[in-house]
């Protein structure tokens, strides 16, 4: 990507990728202010450097630059290490979910409702109740690798079920 | 690595579930990886949609019983809502009877006619009565016979 973009092409490809890349900065951050700072510095960035290139390669290269925001950001807000298996930054209201979202909510509820048991019962412990798999496994005088599977079957399932 | 572990290693990045040192080796992939970057995003909106989805319970289908039941409940009410007007209908079909009847005068009227047919064919009968009297009357002196006729007889039978 090299430098002398027009703004408004950037601007274009910012707003396009932007609901995908405000995720990827949240998923990062685990703080949605902090997310919103890191996407701000990014665009601003972009707006300096004025990178060029197709959308893919200016795609990456906001989501390259947007990272290192994001590292920089969390950093600023010093959660811990411990902190950040805090789930709480997840927790959007279903309100707060578009129409598209929604529906894709009622897809993933039916969807746990079919899954077994166990693997219901590891995602309620996680997202719910906010216990570490490593919490859950001892709880349940498990091992650790038996409740870490349970969970990505589970993940697995509901992601093939958002896909279809 | 494959789709499926990197996806796995991006939950249980965003998560927080990694070790720390996992956790900074694949923060170094995200350096460099878009492909990590993406199947971070991917892994947010999934873990997103499956914390609230997992926190409220599914819509389940309604029984067909309870449609039935609101069913009955609805019939219930409008037979609530519509009953004073039914009771108006049923109040003013007696009244619509009566108005009828008003509007045939001749039927209310009826027992004064019957009285005065009755004093009529009275009054007829005794007239017939009359006439059929005199009539009759002289039937019945005919039958009894005439003193003349009597005595005719009398002589004819009472002379030798």
């Amino acid at each position: 990507v090299a430098a002398g973009g027009e703004s408004s092409e950037l601007a274009a490809v910012f707003t396009a990728i932007g609901p995908q890349l405000r995720r990827f900065v949240i998923g990062v951050t685990k703080d949605a202010h902090a997310a919103e700072d890191a996407m701000q510095a990014a665009f601003a960035k972009a707006m300096e450097a004025r990178p060029t290139g197709g959308t893919e390669a200016l795609k990456a290269w906001f989501f390259k630059v947007a990272f290192h925001e994001a590292l920089a950001a969390r950093r600023k807000t010093e959660r811990s290490k411990k902190a950040l298996g805090d789930l709480r930054w997840l927790q959007r209201a279903p309100v707060e979910f578009g129409l598209e979202e929604r529906d894709e909510m009622q897809r993933v509820q039916r969807e746990i409702d079919r899954l077994p048991a166990e693997q219901k019962f590891v995602l309620r412990e996680r997202f719910v109740a906010g216990k570490t798999f490593a919490k859950i496994a001892e709880e349940q005088q498990l091992p650790i690798g038996t409740v870490l599977t349970r969970m990505r079957l589970a993940m697995e399932r509901l992601k093939s079920r958002l896909k279809d | 690595v494959n789709d499926g572990d990197l996806r796995w290693t991006a939950e249980r990045y965003v998560l927080g579930d990694l070790s720390d040192a996992d956790a900074e080796r694949f923060e170094s992939l995200l350096a460099d990886s878009q492909a990590a970057r993406e199947a971070v995003a991917e892994a947010v909106s999934l873990c997103e949609m499956t914390a609230a989805a997992v926190r409220t319970p599914a819509r389940r289908p309604i029984p067909a019983a309870w449609l039935g039941a609101s069913a009955a409940c609805l019939l219930v009410v409008a037979a609530v809502v519509f009953a004073p007007r039914n009771t108006e209908l049923a109040d003013a079909t007696p009244k619509k009877a009566i108005e009828t009847s008003v509007n045939d005068e001749w039927i209310l009227a009826l027992p004064e006619l019957l009285e005065i047919q009755t004093a009529m064919h009275q009054a007829d009968g005794e007239e017939e009565a009359g006439l059929l009297e005199s009539v009759v009357g002289v039937v019945d002196e005919s039958d009894d016979l005439p003193e003349w006729l009597i005595t005719v007889t009398g002589s004819k039978e009472g002379s030798p």
